[in-house]
């Protein structure tokens, strides 16, 4: 995304360079160095002030916001409608980015705005717009973009729904398993995590799980690890040091090690 | 099962050297073990030669045969005596059937 964002801006950078050479090639340098910051208002400000006689400032402003109102569009189809409205012209569903970018461009910026939306979209396309919606994209799109600027951070913010499991620590889901890494360094981290096997699967026989649960010097996890319960650690045990008595499963690390 | 008996499962290690009929031999030592004290094999699954966890005898393999035994709990001690008497039987292990 914001590379997406940066070479967009970039090349609207150029593109506004483009237009800014007629008046002042100089003045277009600096917005190249600011554009790096994801930043498109700069850029586009810097365009107003060097290109401020070719274009009113009304418009470049709006150049600036418009690369992300496409990408909010993109990214989240609930920030359409928005866009939408204003370029009644295409009402098409992935258009809506595309939309605003011919209505920024009609004001007078037409190189710059074509730069940042270029991307996608020619420069002829900028004409179909009306100056009144970009006025209006301007006013709407001050406030979407605050939100929207960042679209795929800000999305998953919003899901505010409780999530019923957090509050209670009993329904928390475990972290996945992972394999033996030896004892935690921590009792704060992901603890071990087969507490649910089943209690019936507890014997000696079955290697596969019974390994889970020790560590890899052949140890027994403490409960404090495995998170088990206290009867399905029991049988662990038991079932443990009879798979060991039968040879199923290491006593000691030089059993695992110094296998011959 | 009948009221004075219990079920129990019985794992017992042979050497892996064993081959053929002194394997068949052992077998019947055991087997033997069992009928002394009345007891009733209801299931016998052999597990084949496997690797051991960590070498016995300076063995590293062995054949491995669980039974599921009907017997007397007063007998169980019998058996495993017989069984820590066996020249074969490198380890074994009796519990109570866990499904019973």
């Amino acid at each position: 995304m914001s590379d997406e964002q940066e070479t967009q801006e970039t090349t609207a950078v150029t593109a506004a360079a483009t237009a800014a050479d007629v008046e002042e090639p100089t003045a277009a340098v600096p917005p190249s160095t600011g554009a790096d910051d994801a930043a498109a208002a700069p850029a586009a400000e810097a365009a107003d002030t060097s290109a401020s006689d070719a274009a009113p400032a009304a418009p470049k402003p709006e150049a600036a916001p418009e690369p992300k109102a496409e990408q909010t569009a993109e990214a989240t189809p609930e920030s359409k409608p928005e866009p939408a409205p204003v370029t009644a012209t295409e009402t098409k569903a992935t258009e809506p980015a595309s939309d605003a970018v011919h209505a920024a461009p009609e004001p007078e910026a037409a190189p710059e705005p074509k730069a940042e939306q270029t991307a996608e979209t020619t420069p002829e396309s900028k004409p179909e717009p009306a100056p009144a919606t970009a006025t209006e994209t301007k006013a709407t799109e001050p406030a979407t973009t605050p939100a929207g600027g960042r679209p795929a951070s800000a999305r998953p913010a919003p899901p505010p729904e409780p999530d019923p499991t957090a509050l209670d620590p009993r329904k928390r889901v475990p972290p996945v398993y992972r394999a033996n890494q030896g004892p935690s360094q921590s009792r704060f981290r992901p603890r071990h995590v087969a507490t649910d096997v089943p209690l019936e699967q507890i014997h000696y026989k079955n290697i596969e799980i019974l390994s889970q649960f020790l560590d890899r010097q052949g140890r027994i996890l403490s409960r404090r690890k495995t998170r088990v319960s206290a009867k399905k650690q029991r049988r662990l045990k038991t079932a443990i040091k009879q798979a060991r008595h039968l040879a199923l499963l290491p006593y000691t690390p030089s059993h695992i090690r110094g296998r011959r | 099962m009948s009221a004075d008996t219990r079920t129990y499962e019985l794992v017992y290690v042979l050497p892996p050297e064993l081959r053929d009929l002194e394997l068949e031999n052992a077998h019947q030592e055991v087997l033997q073990v069992i009928d002394r004290n009345d007891g009733k094999i209801v299931f016998d699954n052999s597990w084949g030669i496997r690797k051991l966890a960590y070498p016995i005898d300076k063995k590293t393999e062995g054949h491995y045969t669980m039974l599921h035994i009907d017997l007397d709990p007063s007998k169980v001690a019998d058996v495993e005596r017989l069984l820590n008497l066996s020249e074969n039987v490198m380890r074994y292990l009796i519990i109570r059937d866990p499904v019973a």
